[in-house]
This record gives structure tokens, C-alpha cells and sequence, in this order.
């Protein structure tokens, strides 16, 4: 298990390598002016002359100085391709000294004058984080009860209903539920005033005591979890009522039933138990998935996470900000895969590594 | 199996009771932040709060608390008054404008405000080091900044310039020098929040992702505003900002046409919240660019037959919800500049089709499309930033009146990042964009043929000769009123070669909350130093009530 564990862990190394080049490439390839796009976000009246000397300055300081910004056909094919690997070359190196470059459009919260892109994150991520396994919970918790009774009934009343409901759960895209969700129980809207419309925290928080604080977080939590939870919930309920079916119909289950087992101890100790494993999988898979989903939820409801900062940072071609993004979700998403390996050798003893 | 059915539907009841639970003590524990604090909203986060080097309107506003300029202009007359120069001379060459100290004036660590000072703060702003180019390029016919004595300075111009009072008193405030003397100019390019001026309020707290506070600056040299804090939180979505207003965790708030429309309909608009319309320079106008380098539209007809084709009046009534006006010129239509004697082009597919017969575009087989001799069809791209739904809803109601005109209208929506491009390499056959305004504008930069070269502000390659002379000999013209002909008669020829179709200017949409009292609306707007909170009453000897 050792040694299988390592090998996984390199084996990252190569991938990750690999992600962090196409992202580079492509958006170094991208048509687009970063530099420009920020100076003229609303300069109206400008001189040319000054404007171009300070954007050339700018690209100096930021390293983008062979970055291909004018897309008119000056640079040609082999010397972008060129350039491009120069760049990622460049970036590679930087990285392995620690070096994650500056932001062009973002400064951090904690220390304003810096604008370390990995500093960016690591600001963010205990938000996204916290609502990510917030959500992850509630999934959890509400998916197993609801796919176990449904495959117990299978065919009847509660499990077409359910089934139905999951359905039209899961096709709700997540703007209209957030919107709904605000619209009819955030104050200030047509229904219940019982939440907040905005953040993680009252703007007052800092003065509350720890057990106001944590009230204070999981009560504007209510409605962004809310939001994280149907989608996935629908997918995990309905994945779990297909895997305890498969399980009711096996082999070992006719004969405990045979021998004589009480139909409660043969669904709960042995069907429920063998098909709980592909969920626990799934259910570390839809992690990554989640946290990239979140950004539409972060929209909503103003709130400071690694989704909105991904997506702004690619509209505004911030580079060192969307490689940093890359780079976090990639190891992310690549540690997120090897825990669902390891969860399931451990949950299976059929599954072996070696 | 019956028990477990009715275990399974108490649960969601029981989670029901959480929900209500969690909403009952996180009501219990939130803040009633009534008090003598002014929360205002801003829609997305200011990138920087650098005093020279920020690029955004949020962070304007906030400096518009901490700093002040020598001069400023009178809400309602337009007119320069002295702000922290109490009074200035013009030398009879009008190259040569003197300002005098207000001796009262201090910043808020109690240091007075000296020549020193602005001297510093003008250096920094020519210093090519600096990231501030869009500031830096307004002084690029500066001679010198000169001391006098402690409190006198003097700005010298190399021409006479009738913007040049504006950009020497008012287009930067006065930053204190022992506080931002920088050794290098990186150091003061990434200086965020450490924010000191002279002005009314001082910076408290700048929480990413939640808000900036402000406190009044109890040791203001002038009269002490009445409100005591100011707050402007970042709530992203629109929705949820209407909502936190409507609950009252906002006094302010300003709003797009479609939720203005909403509020306006609502039984207790009026009662419940004060509501100002009003248009200011700074709303700008939208506009339609026909690049006039590209043979498709280098001909005036074709141009303004286009004009003709758009149905202006009703892209502003069901699309802006009649909020906004139809101009036909580039100033502010407020402005004596603006010659509000030209009637819009109406909208009118007869003229149009005529016009573009005259210049050589007709259906000449009958497949419904216009061809020139060449049997070419009219085809071209109209390009726009992709980032609002306005946008896209005039878009396709543009496609299908064109289309219905025998032109076919390709649309393209791009990144702010790529459209920039487009503007500076020139690639474009239309683009759809808007311009922000000033009260007194200068033309120049953007009309002017000399900025067509090295990527400048004429992208639309609008080449006039008259135009061009009208638009220098107004620059040295010091008589607003000669001046204001020539601009009338530069507003009139931009009117018959439609280098752009002129869309609407803007209004700013606010909503307020009957907390906040003593608002009043003036020619170009609010004015946030008039106002108290109910129920804190300033001191009427001490606010500065006008």
C-alpha cells in the first residue's frame, strides 16, 4: 500500500505538469490584452504615448514582455509557439522558487499592498472550503436515507415521487434556485425574512463571542448550502438507490435471506453496507466539482471563495492568478481522486493495491 | 413499514424546525446597526484604494471622502470655487494660474496643508514611474509647478488651454507628502489602503469581500459633516443589494433601469424609500461606431443611413424602460456645449434605403439582401463587450431591423480584454460602447484625426478637416461663449457625417432611505456632505447647511 501510495503521488508530478501547460498555453494564446484591459477599464481620455509606455512597463514588471497582446499577426506562428514555452519555462522555474508571480487585478485582504497569487488563495480557500464540506455533509446525509427507502419501495408510490423529485432537483440550474432562495426566504424579499442576502458574516462579527460567530456563519450559510446541496443530492440519492438495488438482487442477500435473516438485518448489515462503497467514492469525486461549481453561488450571494476569484482572474487574462488556480485545483482534484482510491481498497476488501 | 413512512416525512419537518431555529438565533444575534452611519453599496470591489494609481469608480467615490483638490465646482452654477485654495489668479495669458492656500487648512494628522505638498503631489503624478498614465496624460502641456512661498503655487502652462484651471486645481487632491514621500515608485504603486488627506472623513477599514468604513475627521479644518461613519459594503448581485435595501441594512443604493422600474411601481415607493433621477456628466452616453477606415462605411450616406435604420426611441423605451435621453453629440446634454437645437436623425427605413441607394447599395436580384455593383451583399460584424444582457437585448433588436432592411448584421461579443484589442488594432467594421463625460469636455483625444495614428482614442478614424480646426482653435479659446459656437458647430458636422450613432445618455437611478434627510438634488446631482441621519440632526451652527 506504501509503495502504491508513492507511486500514485508522483504520478501526480507528470500530471499536474501536464494541466499546468495546456492552461498556459491556452492562455497565452488567447487574443486579449491584460495590461491594456486594465488601464482602459476606465480611462476614457487618454494619451496613446503615455498609456503604452506605462503598459510596457507594467509587462516588464510582470514578465509578460514577449506576451503576444496585440493578436494583429506581428509575432507569427513558430515565435508564439516559441514564446509560449519560454513563458511556461519561465513561469516552472519561478514556481519551484516559490514564486508565484503578481496578480495584475487582485491585492489581498490581509496584507493590502501584496498581490502573491498563492497568498490570494489561501485566503479563500477556508470559504469555499467550509461551504464545500458543509454541503458535503447535508448530501451525505439527506442522499443514503432517501436512496435507501426508495430501493426498498421500489416501483411504488414513494419511489416514483422521489424519483420525479430528484429529477427536477437536478435539473434546476443553481442560478434560479439562488435566486428563488433569496427571493423567498433572505430579507428584504417576497416570502420569509429569515436570512441574510449577502457573506459568510454579519459585518459586525468581529466583536461577536465564538459561539455567536459560529451561529452567525452556519446561519448565512443556510442559503448558499442550500444551494450546493440539491444538485449533488439528487445525483448521490439516486446513485445510491441503483447501487442497493444491484446489492438486494445479489447472490449473498437470496441467501441470508434464505437462512433465515430478518429482512431488516439482511438491507441494513449487509445490502446497505456493500452499496454504501461507490458512493463513498463519488462522493470524494463531486468534491472538486463542487468547489469549481461554487462560483455561481458565490456570485449570488457576495461571498469571497476561490470560484469567483478563478473566474475573474480569466476574464481579466490574469495569468499568475490563473495558473496559481490551476495549480490548486489540480492538486486538488488529483489528491480528491487518490483519497476515493484509498477510501475504496479501504471499504472493499476485495480491492487490493500493491 | 407504515411507522418508517411516517419516520420519513417527520424528518424534513424536523429539519424545517432547524432551518427556523438557526434563523431565529442568527436573527437574534445580528447587528441593528441604526445609528448615526451612512451604508452605502458598491457592486464590485474597488482593485486598488491607491490615491493616483486606482482605475475604478468605487475607489473614486471613496476618495471623494478623504481628499480634496484646490478647487471644486458649485453643484447647481457649474461654477469654480475654492476648496482648499481660498481663492487663485489667472495671468492675463491665461498660461499662468496662481493658487493661495486656505491658511485654515489641515490634513487630518493635524499637519497644515503647504505648497509643499501639492508640489509633491503633482511630481508624483509626472513622475513616468508611476502606474496613474490616465491622470499623467492631462499634463503633458505642463511647464511647471512652482512654489511661491509656503503657501502659494503656481502652475505654469506652455499654451493657453481652457482646461487648464480644471487639471491644475481639480484633478487630483492633495496628497500629504510626509505620508506618501516614497523612495521608490514601486512603493507607492502598491500602496493600497493607507489613505490621508484633508478631507471630511478618514479611512478606518477596508474588509475584502465585505466593506470600507469611513469616520468623520473630527479635526476637519472646515465644517464637520453631521454623519459620523460611513460605510459602503460589497453586495455583488443585484437582487440581493435591491433586498438588503428594502430590509434596511443599505440607505443607498443606485439602480439599473429594470429595478428602478420595480421600486417605482411599488405601493410604498415614496414612503419607504426616496427615490432621485437625475442626469450627471459622469453617466456618460452609449454609442455605435461605424469604422470609417473600412470602405463599408467611409461613405457619410451609408453612415447615416445606419442611423436611420435604429429605432432609438424604442430600444429606450422597452429596452432602457425610458430612462436615459436620445442626443445626437458627444457632450453632456446639460451642458452649453451640447447644441440642443439639432433634432435626432429619426428612425426611417424609407431615407435609409434611399441614402444607401445613392451610395451604390440596392437589392439587385430580389433575394431580400442589398448588393453593390460588385454584387457584394452588406454584411458586417458589430462587436460588444459580452458582460451585460442590455447589451445583447439591443444587439438582436439591431439584427432583425437591419435584417428587415436587407443588411445582415453578424453580432460578436467579446472579452473586455479582446475588445480591447479590437479598438487598438482598428479591427472592427461596428462596435457598440459608450464614453464617459465631463461637464466642460475637450474633443480632442477623441475626435481629434491626430489620434487615429499609435492607437489612440479616434478608433473610429473620423478624419475631418474643419473639425479639426474647430476642435484646436476651441482649445485656445478662453471665451466659453465663442467657444461654446465652435463646439456647436463641431457638434453639428459630427451630426451630418454620423461617424457614430450617438444611442442615449445615461441617468443615475438612486434610492434612499428616509434615514438619511436633507438630500437635495442639484444640476449635477447628490451632494452627501448636506445630509444627516433621522434622528441625529446636526448641530445647525456647525454643518455646513448652504
Amino acid at each position: 500500500m506504501k509503495a502504491y501510495l508513492l507511486k500514485r503521488l508522483l504520478l501526480m508530478v507528470p500530471t499536474l505538469l501536464g494541466i499546468t501547460f495546456l492552461t498556459y498555453a491556452i492562455v497565452r494564446l488567447a487574443p486579449g490584452d491584460p495590461i491594456a484591459a486594465m488601464i482602459r477599464a476606465q480611462a476614457g481620455n487618454i494619451d496613446p504615448k503615455v498609456m503604452h509606455a506605462d503598459a510596457e512597463r507594467i509587462r516588464e514588471r510582470l514578465g509578460l514582455k514577449d506576451y503576444d497582446y496585440l493578436g494583429d499577426g506581428r509575432i507569427d506562428g513558430l515565435d508564439k509557439a516559441v514564446g509560449v514555452f519560454h513563458g511556461y519555462g519561465r513561469w516552472f522555474r519561478h514556481i519551484l522558487q516559490g514564486d508565484f508571480g503578481e496578480s495584475i487585478k487582485f491585492r489581498t485582504g490581509s496584507s493590502p499592498s501584496s498581490r502573491n497569487p498563492f497568498l490570494l488563495f489561501l485566503e479563500r480557500i477556508p470559504v469555499t472550503l467550509t461551504l464545500n464540506v458543509i454541503a458535503e455533509i447535508f448530501i451525505f446525509l439527506i442522499a443514503i436515507p432517501v436512496g435507501l427507502a426508495s430501493a426498498r419501495r421500489k416501483g411504488r408510490l414513494f419511489d416514483r415521487a422521489s424519483g420525479v423529485a430528484l429529477l427536477v432537483l437536478w435539473s434546476i440550474p443553481e442560478i434560479l434556485a439562488g435566486t428563488l432562495l433569496l427571493g423567498l426566504l433572505a430579507r428584504g424579499g417576497l416570502g420569509l425574512p429569515w436570512f441574510p442576502v449577502a457573506w459568510l458574516h454579519s459585518p459586525n462579527s468581529d466583536q461577536m463571542g465564538r459561539l455567536a460567530y459560529i451561529t452567525d456563519m452556519l446561519w448565512h450559510a443556510v442559503l448558499p448550502v442550500a444551494c450546493m446541496v440539491y444538485g449533488g443530492l439528487a445525483y448521490l440519492a439516486k446513485l445510491g438507490r441503483a447501487s442497493l438495488l444491484e446489492n438486494l438482487r445479489a447472490d449473498y442477500v437470496r441467501t441470508a435471506r434464505a437462512k433465515g435473516v430478518p429482512e431488516r438485518q439482511v438491507v441494513y448489515r449487509h445490502a446497505l453496507r456493500n452499496s454504501l462503497i461507490p458512493m463513498i467514492t463519488t462522493m470524494v469525486m463531486i468534491l472538486p466539482g463542487l468547489i469549481g461549481g461554487s462560483v455561481i453561488v458565490e456570485n449570488i450571494f457576495s461571498i469571497q471563495g476561490m470560484g469567483l476569484l478563478v473566474v475573474e482572474a480569466a476574464r481579466a487574462c490574469d495569468l499568475s492568478v490563473i495558473m496559481t488556480g490551476t495549480l490548486v485545483y489540480g492538486f486538488l482534484t488529483l489528491l480528491a481522486v487518490l483519497i476515493g482510491d484509498v477510501l475504496y481498497a479501504w471499504a472493499d476488501p476485495r480491492v487490493r493495491y500493491e | 413499514m407504515a411507522d418508517c413512512a411516517k419516520r420519513w416525512w417527520g424528518r424534513p419537518a424536523a429539519g424545517l424546525a432547524l432551518l427556523a431555529a438557526l434563523a431565529v438565533l442568527g436573527g437574534c444575534g445580528r447587528e441593528e446597526p441604526a445609528g448615526n452611519v451612512f451604508r452605502g453599496n458598491m457592486n464590485a470591489e474597488p482593485q486598488t484604494l491607491n490615491p493616483l494609481c486606482s482605475k475604478d469608480v468605487y475607489a473614486t467615490i471613496i476618495h471623494d471622502y478623504i481628499f480634496e483638490s484646490l478647487i471644486e465646482r458649485d453643484l447647481d452654477t457649474l461654477e469654480w470655487k475654492g476648496l482648499l485654495a481660498e481663492r487663485w489668479e489667472v495671468s492675463p495669458d491665461g498660461k499662468a494660474f496662481t493658487f493661495y492656500l486656505n491658511p485654515k487648512a489641515r490634513f487630518s494628522d493635524g499637519t497644515p496643508v503647504t505648497a509643499d505638498d501639492v508640489l509633491f503631489t503633482v511630481e508624483t503624478i509626472l513622475n513616468p514611474e508611476i502606474d496613474c498614465s490616465n491622470l499623467r496624460s492631462y499634463y503633458a502641456d505642463l511647464e511647471r509647478c512652482e512654489k511661491v512661498d509656503d503657501r502659494t503655487v503656481r502652475f505654469v502652462w506652455k499654451k493657453p488651454y481652457f482646461k487648464s484651471l480644471e487639471v491644475s486645481g481639480a484633478f487630483a487632491g492633495v496628497l500629504p507628502k510626509h505620508v506618501y514621500a516614497f523612495e521608490t515608485p514601486k512603493a507607492f504603486n502598491d500602496l493600497s489602503d493607507r489613505l490621508v488627506g484633508s478631507g471630511r472623513y478618514t479611512f478606518l477599514q477596508w474588509k475584502t469581500g465585505q466593506s470600507i468604513v469611513l469616520v468623520r475627521n473630527e479635526n476637519y479644518w472646515g465644517a464637520r459633516p453631521a454623519i459620523e461613519r460611513v460605510e459602503y459594503r460589497f453586495i455583488l448581485e443585484d437582487q440581493a443589494a435591491v433586498q438588503a435595501f428594502l430590509s434596511g441594512e443599505l440607505d443607498e443604493l443606485a439602480l439599473a433601469p429594470e429595478w428602478w422600474v420595480k421600486l417605482a411601481e411599488r405601493p410604498d415607493a415614496g414612503t419607504k424609500f426616496q427615490m432621485f433621477r437625475y442626469t450627471s456628466p459622469g453617466n456618460g452616453y452609449g454609442y455605435l461606431a461605424w469604422n470609417n477606415a473600412r470602405p463599408l462605411f467611409a461613405d457619410p450616406r451609408v453612415r447615416r443611413a445606419m442611423t436611420h435604420l435604429i429605432d432609438r426611441p424604442k430600444i429606450l423605451t422597452h429596452i432602457y424602460k425610458g430612462i436615459g435621453k436620445i442626443i445626437t453629440g458627444p457632450f453632456w446634454n446639460q451642458s452649453p456645449q451640447y447644441d440642443a437645437s439639432i433634432p435626432p436623425w429619426p428612425c426611417d427605413r424609407t431615407e435609409a434605403l434611399r441614402l444607401l441607394k445613392e451610395a451604390g447599395w440596392e437589392d439587385r436580384n430580389g433575394d431580400g439582401w442589398l448588393e453593390n455593383a460588385g454584387g457584394e451583399r452588406f454584411q458586417f460584424e458589430l462587436s460588444t463587450v459580452a458582460n451585460s444582457l442590455v447589451a445583447r437585448d439591443v444587439v438582436r433588436l439591431l439584427e432583425r431591423e437591419f435584417q428587415g432592411a436587407g443588411i445582415e448584421l453578424v453580432a460578436r461579443f467579446t472579452e473586455w480584454s479582446v475588445f480591447v484589442t479590437k479598438l487598438d488594432n482598428r479591427d472592427y467594421d461596428a462596435i457598440m460602447l459608450g464614453w464617459t463625460g465631463t461637464i466642460e469636455d475637450d474633443p480632442y483625444q477623441i475626435w481629434h484625426s491626430s489620434q487615429i495614428a499609435d492607437r489612440g482614442s479616434n478608433h473610429v478614424g473620423f478624419r475631418h478637416a474643419e473639425a479639426d480646426r474647430l476642435i484646436e482653435e476651441a482649445r485656445a479659446e478662453l471665451d466659453p461663449a465663442k467657444r461654446n459656437a465652435l463646439y456647436h458647430r463641431f457638434h453639428r458636422i459630427l451630426h451630418e457625417e454620423q461617424p457614430y450613432t450617438f444611442m442615449r445618455a445615461g441617468e443615475s437611478l438612486r434610492v434612499m432611505s428616509p434615514r438619511i434627510q436633507g438630500v437635495r438634488l442639484h444640476k449635477i446631482g447628490l451632494d452627501s456632505r448636506e445630509w444627516w441621519i433621522q434622528g441625529f440632526e446636526p448641530n445647525l451652527e456647525e454643518h455646513a447647511a448652504p
